[in-house]
C-alpha cells in the first residue's frame, strides 16, 4: 500500500508537471485523485487495515494527497498566468496610434489678452465697469471735454445710429465713456478698468478695422498723480510682456486729459534695442494722462480736491503685438485655422 | 505737418541733424513721425545749355536737342518741344539718378536715335507736380555744367510733424521754430516783414467793414498794385511749397500759400478790380444764399456761415474757400491781400457742413495765432513784390480790434502735486521763461501771459502741462496706488466669462465677428427691428447686429470654403434692436457643422441638433440653469421639425435647431448645420444663485430597465417627464437608454427603453419597486397608449 502510495504520489506530481493546458490538468487530476483512482481506491480502503498501520497509512495518505493538491494548484496558477499573458499578447495596441480625444475648443485671443489685463488691474484693486455699446454724445463727447465743434471730433469718424428722435446716439468710439458713467454713479475714490468693443468709420486693413477693442482705466481718489499712473502702467507692461519691461512715457494730447502722454514700452523682442518689431527699442502701446479738471467737474468732482488718471489700452493692439498677428482682420475673421493656434494659450 | 528743413533753420538754426533734433522734439510734445528726404534719389544732374532742337527722323512726337554742360556735347531726344536753343534745362546725363526712376540713366535708342540720358520735367525732380514740359532754369541764375542739386537746394529734407489738435501753432514753420528754441535756446529769428511802401494809403483804395465780430474780431487787408502774374515763382519756392505738401499754382497764389506754411495765418487774395465798392463786408449769409467757390461748385449757405462779400455780393466763404468771381487770375493787376481772424467754432460748422476741407479751414478750426494778422500780411506783400513786381500801397486797412492776451495763474505747489515732482516757484519761473512767456505774481501763484499763438492753454493745468513737457516726463516717478479695495468683476461680466468657458470646454473654439449685419441677413431671421448705422461705409454694414447666428454661419461658410472639414465656433457678444430708443443685450450662440467624430477610432457621422443639445445641456449645468425646457418650432431660419424655442423659467431664452436646408444651401453650407443663440440675460436670472449640499443615497437603489412601446410620434421627453410623476417618491432617476424601430414592433411605434432606478431612506424591498413600476406602465398606458415591452 505503501509502495503505491508512493507511485501515485510521484506519478501524479510528474503528471501534473506536464500538463501542457488546463485540459490535461484536469485529466491528470482525476486520473490521480478522482473518486476511481488507485489513490482513492487505497483511502477508501483504510478501513481494512488494523489501528496502526491505519493511522501511518492514512497519514502518509493524506500527506500526499496534500501535496498533490498543492502540485495541481501551483501548475494551475501556471498555466493561467500564462494563458493571461498570451491574451495580453494578442490585446497588443500601437500606442502610436492617435488617442481618442474630446473636440479641442479655444479661447479668441481677444479674450485670452482681456483676461490678462482684467486679472492684472483687478489684482491692483480696480474694478471692472461696463457700459453701453451705444452711446449718446454728451457721455461720449461733451463729458469728455470734446464740444460739439472741437477739431478733436474729427480725429476719429464716428459711426452713427438712425433712431428717429435721438440724433445724439452713435457707437461708442472709445470706452473712455465709461469713466463717465461711473463717475455720474459714485462717489469717489474710484478704482476702475471698462474693457470693451468700440467703433470707428474706418475701412478694413491690416492696421485698421471698424470694430476694435479697448480697456479703459480709471483711478480718481485724493492725492492722486502722475506717478500713480507710470507705476500702474509699469506693472501692467511686467505682467503682460515680463518682468524685465520698461515704461516710458511721452507728451501727447487727448482731451479728456491734462497732462496727456503716450506710454511705450520697452521692446519685448529685443529688450529695447531696436528691432523688426518696434525700429527704435520701444513700442507706444497706450494713451493716457492725467484726468482734466474740467472732466471731473462734467461728473459733479471737486477737481481741487479730487485727481485721478486715465489711461486706454487697445486690446486687439496687445493682441497683434503679443502674438506677432501680422492683420488685424483675422481677429474677426472666424477662420478655425487661426483659432486653433490659440488651444491652451491663456 | 510737413515742415522743410532748411526752412526751418532759418528761423532757428541749429547744430543738429534733422533725424536728432526729429527725436528731441518728439519727447517735447512735437510728434515728428517720419524725416522725409524728397531728393535722397537725386545725382548728378547738371545744369545744360541747348545747343540746337531738331525734328526726331522716325517720330512726330519726339525731337532731338544738343545739350552742352560745359565739358561735353550730346545729342539727348525728349518727348516734349517746349524749349529752344539757348535755354538752360536739367540734364539728366548717363550715371545721373533721378528720385523718380528705380535706376541710374544709361543711353539709349530711341527710334534709332541714341540719347545719353534725359532732360527732366519739373514732377520727374520732385520740384513740382507738372509735367507738361521740360524745366527751363533761365531765370535761376544758375550756371552751366552746375550740379542741379546743391544749386537748387535740393538736398533738403522734410520733418513730417502729427499735429494734434490742441497745438495748431505747429502747422507753421515758425510755430515749430519757436519749439526748437525752446528745447535748444538758440533765440528764434525775426520774420521778414520789410516792405517798401508806395504812396497810396491801402485805407484809401478799399473800405472794411465788419457786421458779424462775434464770427471775425479783426480783419486787416494790404494792397499790392501793379503786379504781374504771369512770372514764374522762383524754382527753389516751388521746390519748398512741393515738399511742404502744397501745389505751385501761381506767383501771387504761391505767395499766399508761402506765408501760411510759415506763419500759419492762412491768407486770400482778391483781385481789386473785380470787387464792387471796392468794399469788403465780413456777414453772416442769408439763407438760401449762394457762392460758386474757387472749386467751381455752386453752394447753398447757411444763416450761420461767415461770408467775405464786396459792395454787392459774397466773393468768399470766410476762413474756408474763395469765390470763383473774385480770384486772382492772369489779368489781375491789384491784389487786396486779406488777413483775417475768425473764430475757430463757426469755421468749423461751416467747412463740415459743405463738406470742404481746406487748408485754412483746417488751421481757423483748430486756432490762428490772432496777433499775427499784419506780420502776416506784410510777409507776403513783400514776397508778391518780389516774385511778381508791383508797389505795396502805404498801410493796411482794417476793421475790428486784437482780441487781448489772458493770464492764467499756477501754483507751483499744485503742480508738484500733480506731477509728483518738486516743482519750485523759481523752477516754474524758469519754464515760463523758456517758453517766451511773461510772468508775474507770488510764489504762491505765478500769473502767466498767454501770447496769441497758444490757444491750447486756457486753465492752470495746461500750464503744469507746460511744466511736465519742458522738464521731461522722464523726471517723473513710479508708484502704485493703494486702491484701499478688493478689485473683482461685475455678476454679468462673470457669467460671459463662465459661458465662454463652458463652451471652450465643450469642444468650440471662439470667434469675435464685427458687429454689422446686411439687409439679406435681417430677411433670413426675419428682424425688423434692425437698428440701422446711419453712415456706415459699406453696404453689408448697414445695420447693427440682432442676433450673432448669421455672422457666425457666414464665417462657418468661410471655413467649409477653405476646406475646413468640421466647424464648431461660438461668440459671446452684444446684439440690438430698437424700442426706447436701444436695446442691447449679450448674446451666445454656436454653430456646428461637417464631421462631429474627433478621429480615426470613431464611426464618421455629421453634426447634427443633438450634438448641439447636449452642448446646450452641459452648459446650462455649467451655467448653474435648472430650469429649462424646449418648447415648439423657432421660425423659418429652422428644419421645421428639427428647431425648438428654448424657455428658461418660462420665458424664452433663445433658439436651438437645424438650419433649413434651403437657408443652408443659400449659404453653401453642406449638411445639417446645429444652430443656437440664447440670451445670456435670461439665463443668468434663471441661474441658481447658491447651493447647498444635499445628503447622498444612504442604501443601494434597485434597479429596472423598461422599454415601452409607443406611437412614432411620442416624445421621448414626455414620457420621460410621465414616468417621474407616476415613480412618485421612489423615483430615483429614469435615464433613456435606447430607442429601436423594427419589424418586431407593430408598424408605425417605437420602443423608448429606460433605466430607471427607486431609491428610498431605507432598503427598498422589491414589491415596493414592482408596484411603482406598475403604476408607470398604468400612467405611460393611459397617458400614451404604451404598453410595456416584454423583456
Amino acid at each position: 500500500m505503501r509502495t503505491v502510495l508512493q507511485a501515485e504520489r510521484d506519478r501524479g506530481v510528474s503528471l501534473f508537471e506536464h500538463a501542457e493546458d488546463l485540459a490535461s490538468l484536469e485529466r491528470a487530476q482525476t486520473e490521480i485523485l478522482g473518486r476511481k483512482s488507485p489513490f482513492s481506491e487505497i483511502q477508501r480502503s483504510l478501513g481494512t487495515l488494523g489501528p496502526d498501520e491505519r493511522r501511518d497509512v492514512g497519514k502518509l495518505a493524506n500527506e500526499a494527497r496534500q501535496a498533490l493538491n498543492d502540485a495541481v494548484e501551483t501548475k494551475r496558477a501556471a498555466l493561467d498566468a500564462l494563458a493571461e499573458t498570451a491574451l495580453l499578447a494578442a490585446d497588443a495596441l500601437d500606442l502610436s496610434l492617435p488617442g481618442r480625444r474630446p473636440r479641442h475648443g479655444s479661447f479668441h485671443p481677444l479674450t485670452i489678452v482681456e483676461r490678462e489685463l482684467v486679472q492684472v488691474f483687478t489684482s491692483l484693486g480696480f474694478k471692472v465697469a461696463e457700459g453701453p455699446e451705444i452711446e449718446d454724445d454728451w457721455h461720449n463727447f461733451q463729458a469728455l471735454n470734446i464740444p460739439p465743434d472741437h477739431p478733436a471730433r474729427t480725429m476719429k469718424d464716428s459711426l452713427y445710429v438712425s433712431v428717429p428722435g435721438h440724433p445724439e446716439l452713435l457707437l461708442r468710439t472709445e470706452t473712455s465713456a465709461v469713466q463717465i458713467r461711473t463717475m455720474q454713479s459714485q462717489p469717489p475714490p474710484v478704482y476702475i478698468v471698462a474693457p470693451g468693443r468700440v467703433f470707428r468709420r474706418e475701412t478694413s486693413d491690416p492696421t485698421h478695422s471698424p470694430v476694435f477693442h479697448q480697456l479703459e482705466g480709471l483711478a480718481v481718489a485724493e492725492g492722486i498723480t502722475f506717478a500713480d499712473l507710470k507705476g500702474t502702467l509699469e506693472a501692467a507692461a511686467k505682467a503682460l510682456f515680463g518682468q524685465r519691461r520698461r515704461v516710458r512715457l511721452g507728451p501727447a494730447f487727448f482731451p479728456f486729459v491734462e497732462p496727456g502722454c503716450e506710454v511705450g514700452v520697452s521692446c519685448f523682442k529685443c529688450d529695447g534695442v531696436g528691432c523688426k518689431v518696434c525700429g527704435s527699442g520701444w513700442i507706444e502701446l497706450l494713451g493716457a494722462g492725467m484726468v482734466h479738471p474740467q472732466v471731473l467737474e462734467n461728473c459733479g468732482y471737486d477737481s481741487e480736491r479730487y485727481t485721478g488718471f486715465a489711461f486706454g489700452i487697445g486690446i486687439d493692439r496687445v493682441a497683434l503685438l503679443k502674438y506677432a498677428i501680422p492683420d488685424i482682420r483675422m481677429l474677426f475673421d472666424g477662420d478655425v485655422r487661426f483659432l486653433a493656434q490659440f488651444e491652451g494659450v491663456a | 505737418m510737413r515742415i522743410v528743413w532748411s526752412w526751418l533753420q532759418e528761423f532757428c538754426p541749429t547744430e543738429a541733424t534733422a533725424t536728432e533734433l526729429a527725436e528731441r522734439l518728439t519727447l517735447q510734445g512735437v510728434k515728428v513721425e517720419n524725416v522725409i528726404r524728397p531728393w535722397e534719389g537725386l545725382s548728378d544732374v547738371v545744369v545744360a545749355r541747348v545747343v540746337s532742337v531738331e525734328d526726331h527722323p522716325d517720330s512726330d512726337k519726339l525731337c532731338v536737342a544738343t545739350v552742352d554742360d560745359g565739358t561735353e556735347k550730346l545729342v539727348v531726344c525728349a518727348g516734349v518741344r517746349n524749349f529752344a536753343a539757348g535755354d538752360l534745362v536739367p540734364w539728366a546725363k548717363p550715371g545721373s539718378r533721378v528720385p523718380t526712376l528705380p535706376e541710374p540713366l544709361a543711353p539709349r535708342k530711341l527710334r534709332g536715335v541714341l540719347s545719353n540720358g534725359m532732360l527732366c520735367s519739373p514732377q520727374e525732380l520732385n520740384i513740382a507736380d507738372v509735367h507738361a514740359g521740360i524745366l527751363i532754369l533761365n531765370d535761376e541764375g544758375v550756371p552751366v555744367g552746375s550740379d542741379l542739386k546743391t544749386v537748387m537746394g535740393l538736398d533738403d529734407e522734410v520733418l513730417d510733424i502729427e499735429v494734434e489738435p490742441n497745438r495748431p501753432d505747429f502747422l507753421s514753420v515758425l510755430g515749430v521754430a519757436r519749439e526748437v528754441s525752446v528745447l535748444t535756446g538758440i533765440p528764434l529769428r525775426a520774420v521778414e516783414t520789410g516792405v517798401s511802401e508806395g504812396d497810396d494809403a491801402a485805407a484809401d483804395a478799399v473800405s472794411i467793414t465788419i457786421d458779424a465780430g462775434d464770427g471775425c474780431p479783426r480783419y486787416v487787408a494790404r494792397l499790392v498794385q501793379g503786379v504781374d502774374t504771369s512770372r514764374a515763382t522762383p524754382l527753389k519756392v516751388q521746390a519748398r511749397l512741393t515738399a511742404s505738401g502744397m501745389r505751385p499754382v501761381s506767383n501771387v497764389v504761391d505767395a499766399t500759400n508761402y506765408t501760411m506754411i510759415e506763419l500759419g495765418q492762412p491768407l486770400h487774395g482778391f483781385d481789386l478790380d473785380r470787387l464792387a465798392g471796392p468794399a469788403i463786408v465780413v456777414r453772416r449769409a442769408a439763407a438760401a444764399e449762394r457762392l460758386t467757390t474757387l472749386d467751381a461748385v455752386e453752394r447753398e449757405l447757411a444763416a450761420e456761415d461767415l461770408l467775405i462779400c464786396d459792395a454787392d455780393k459774397p466773393i468768399a466763404i470766410a476762413g474756408v474757400m474763395g469765390g470763383a468771381t473774385s480770384e486772382v487770375s492772369s489779368s489781375t493787376r491789384d491784389v487786396l491781400l486779406e488777413s483775417a481772424s475768425f473764430t475757430r467754432e463757426g469755421i468749423l460748422r461751416t467747412a463740415r457742413r459743405l463738406g470742404l476741407h481746406s487748408e485754412a479751414s483746417h488751421r481757423f478750426e483748430r486756432g490762428v495765432d490772432r496777433e499775427g494778422l499784419e506780420r502776416a500780411a506784410s510777409r507776403c506783400a513783400g514776397l508778391i513784390t518780389e516774385w511778381a513786381g508791383g508797389v505795396v500801397a502805404r498801410g493796411i486797412a482794417e476793421a475790428g480790434t486784437v482780441v487781448p492776451r489772458r493770464w492764467v495763474s499756477v501754483r507751483p505747489p499744485r503742480a508738484s502735486m500733480l506731477l509728483a515732482d518738486a516743482v519750485s516757484p523759481k523752477d516754474a519761473r524758469e519754464v515760463f521763461d523758456r517758453l517766451d512767456m511773461t510772468h508775474r505774481g507770488s510764489d504762491d501763484e505765478i500769473e502767466v501771459e498767454v501770447p496769441g499763438y497758444r490757444v491750447d492753454i486756457e486753465r492752470e493745468v495746461d500750464l503744469i502741462e507746460e511744466i511736465a513737457r519742458i522738464r521731461g516726463y522722464d523726471r517723473i516717478g513710479s508708484r502704485i496706488p493703494s486702491a484701499g479695495q478688493i478689485g473683482g468683476v461685475p455678476p454679468a461680466y462673470a457669467f460671459r466669462i463662465r459661458a465662454r468657458e463652458a463652451l471652450v470646454r465643450a469642444g468650440l473654439r471662439e470667434v469675435s465677428l464685427l458687429s454689422f449685419t446686411s439687409k439679406a441677413d435681417l430677411a433670413l431671421v426675419e428682424d425688423t427691428d434692425a437698428i440701422p448705422v446711419a453712415n456706415p461705409l459699406q453696404a453689408d454694414e448697414g445695420f447693427l447686429r440682432t442676433r450673432l447666428a448669421p455672422g457666425l454661419l457666414h464665417a462657418a461658410a468661410r471655413n467649409r470654403a477653405r476646406g475646413a472639414d468640421a466647424v464648431a465656433i461660438f461668440e459671446v457678444g452684444t446684439v440690438f434692436r430698437s424700442g426706447d430708443p436701444v436695446q442691447e443685450h449679450s448674446h451666445l450662440a454656436f454653430v456646428l457643422n461637417g464631421r462631429a467624430a474627433g478621429g480615426w477610432a470613431e464611426p464618421e457621422r455629421p453634426f447634427d441638433v443633438l450634438d448641439a443639445k447636449g452642448i446646450v445641456e452641459f452648459l446650462m449645468g455649467e451655467l448653474a440653469v435648472v430650469e429649462w425646457s424646449l418648447s415648439d418650432t423657432a421660425g423659418t431660419l429652422f428644419h421645421p421639425a428639427r428647431s425648438a424655442h428654448l424657455e428658461v423659467g418660462g420665458e424664452q431664452a433663445g433658439v436651438m435647431g437645424e438650419l433649413h436646408p434651403a437657408h443652408a444651401r443659400t449659404l453653401e453650407l453642406d449638411g445639417r448645420v446645429a444652430v443656437v443663440e440664447l440670451d445670456l440675460g435670461a439665463l443668468m436670472n434663471a441661474s441658481r444663485p447658491e447651493f447647498v449640499y444635499a445628503d447622498v443615497p444612504r442604501f443601494p437603489p434597485i434597479h429596472r430597465d423598461l422599454a415601452f412601446i409607443v406611437p412614432e410620434a411620442t416624445s421621448a421627453g414626455a414620457v420621460a417627464e410621465r414616468i417621474k410623476e407616476a415613480g412618485g417618491d421612489l423615483l430615483g432617476q429614469a435615464v433613456l437608454f435606447d430607442v429601436f424601430r423594427g419589424p418586431a414592433l407593430p408598424p408605425g411605434s417605437k420602443s423608448l427603453a429606460f433605466s430607471v432606478d427607486f431609491q428610498g431612506d431605507r432598503t427598498l424591498e422589491g414589491e415596493e419597486a414592482d408596484a411603482a413600476v406598475a403604476a408607470i406602465v398604468a400612467a405611460l398606458g393611459q397617458a400614451f397608449g404604451a404598453e410595456l415591452r416584454a423583456g
